[in-house]
């Protein structure tokens, strides 16, 4: 292997991703090249550093239940409680209920008001005549 | 407990229990993922709080085609992409900040001050090479960067760097090669501009 081929290859030599003969060859090759030793010897110092970082991991306790805190507030967030939902339905009904008596109450008077303009267009009318005839029942005065 | 065990169980049992077992179990490798993109421990672990509460969310959406860690490893990465481009953009504006700031120059003097006082001269020689290291990671390319951390920081193989990030064996290669290219011009860089 010549120093080129090294350079390229430092890489999987440190990952150890080198196959045996061209693992021996590159540790053949920077036992008598200087220049080569150098790198790869720069290399194992700066991925050490590395290691320092990794060795200081140490697991939070906390950590689990932080996450769960933090998954039930935004579900609370996201979905009402079933008490706030209770209420919200409850005046919703109750809302409607009003409206719908309104509606009611609003068509029915318009339909009285319409029927006094012509009273012997109603059935009601003609049976009141039939049952109370207005001679008969003539109103004191 | 097996992966697909405790994913079935906190889909349809509803086990608070099984997703604790989960967080217990990945966590390191979370917060370390994370801690390969980012400067310090508080927000790698503040990251790893919003990566396992993503899991949670689409944990319906895991397929078991692939590894759990596999998944684990994706949300991890994107969600700390996301987080050191969100850093440089504040960074932008706080150094836009400071320039119009007259004390800036002042807090720079005391944090200096503060950060020798007492310090053997070796670990700031070790916090420095890992600065400037961390620096020098950063400003990979980002595909370069997660096959790096992935590979020196979580210490996968090539063939696991390739799963997590879904290309090819050679091309993992390519680019962890480019990566230590990349890192010793920059650091001889720096070198040579102190």
């Amino acid at each position: 292997m010549d120093c080129r081929t090294i350079n390229d290859k430092i890489s999987q030599y440190l990952d150890k991703e080198l196959d045996e003969t061209q693992t021996r060859q590159l540790e053949e090759h920077i036992t008598t090249c200087a220049h080569c030793k150098k790198t790869v010897d720069a290399w194992v110092k700066l991925y050490g550093v590395l290691e320092v970082e990794k060795s200081e991991y140490a697991a939070n306790p906390f950590l689990t239940q932080r996450i769960l805190h933090r998954i039930n507030a935004k579900r609370n967030a996201e979905y009402p409680s079933t008490l706030t939902i209770r209420r919200i339905v409850v005046s919703s009904l109750a809302a409607a209920g009003i409206f719908i008596g309104v509606i009611i109450g609003t068509l029915f008077n318009n339909s009285l008001l319409t029927s006094s303009n012509d009273e012997n267009d109603q059935p009601w009318a003609m049976v009141s005549e039939e049952y109370f005839p207005t001679e008969i029942f003539t109103p004191f005065e | 407990m097996t992966d697909q065990q405790l994913v079935h169980e906190i889909l349809y049992g509803n086990s608070q229990k099984a997703f604790e077992l989960l967080v217990e179990k990945y966590q390191r490798l979370v917060v370390m993922t994370c801690r390969g993109f980012l400067s310090n421990y508080a927000d790698a672990e503040d990251l790893a709080q919003e990566v396992f509460i993503e899991v949670f969310q689409s944990l319906h959406r895991f397929r078991n085609e692939s590894k759990l860690s596999t998944w684990l490893y994706r949300i991890a990465v994107n969600k700390s992409l996301n987080f050191v481009r969100r850093q440089k953009r504040r960074r932008i504006f706080e150094s836009l900040d400071r320039l119009f700031s007259d004390k800036a120059n002042g807090h720079n003097l005391h944090d200096l001050q503060n950060m020798s006082n007492g310090t053997p001269d070796g670990q700031i020689q070790i916090a420095e090479d890992r600065k400037v290291l961390k620096q020098v990671i950063n400003s990979l390319p980002d595909n370069q960067r997660i096959a790096f951390i992935l590979n020196k920081y979580m210490d996968l193989t090539y063939k696991e760097v390739a799963e997590v990030m879904n290309i090819s064996l050679p091309a993992v290669e390519s680019l962890l090669f480019r990566a230590r290219t990349n890192l010793q011009k920059k650091i001889l860089g720096k070198r040579n501009m102190e």
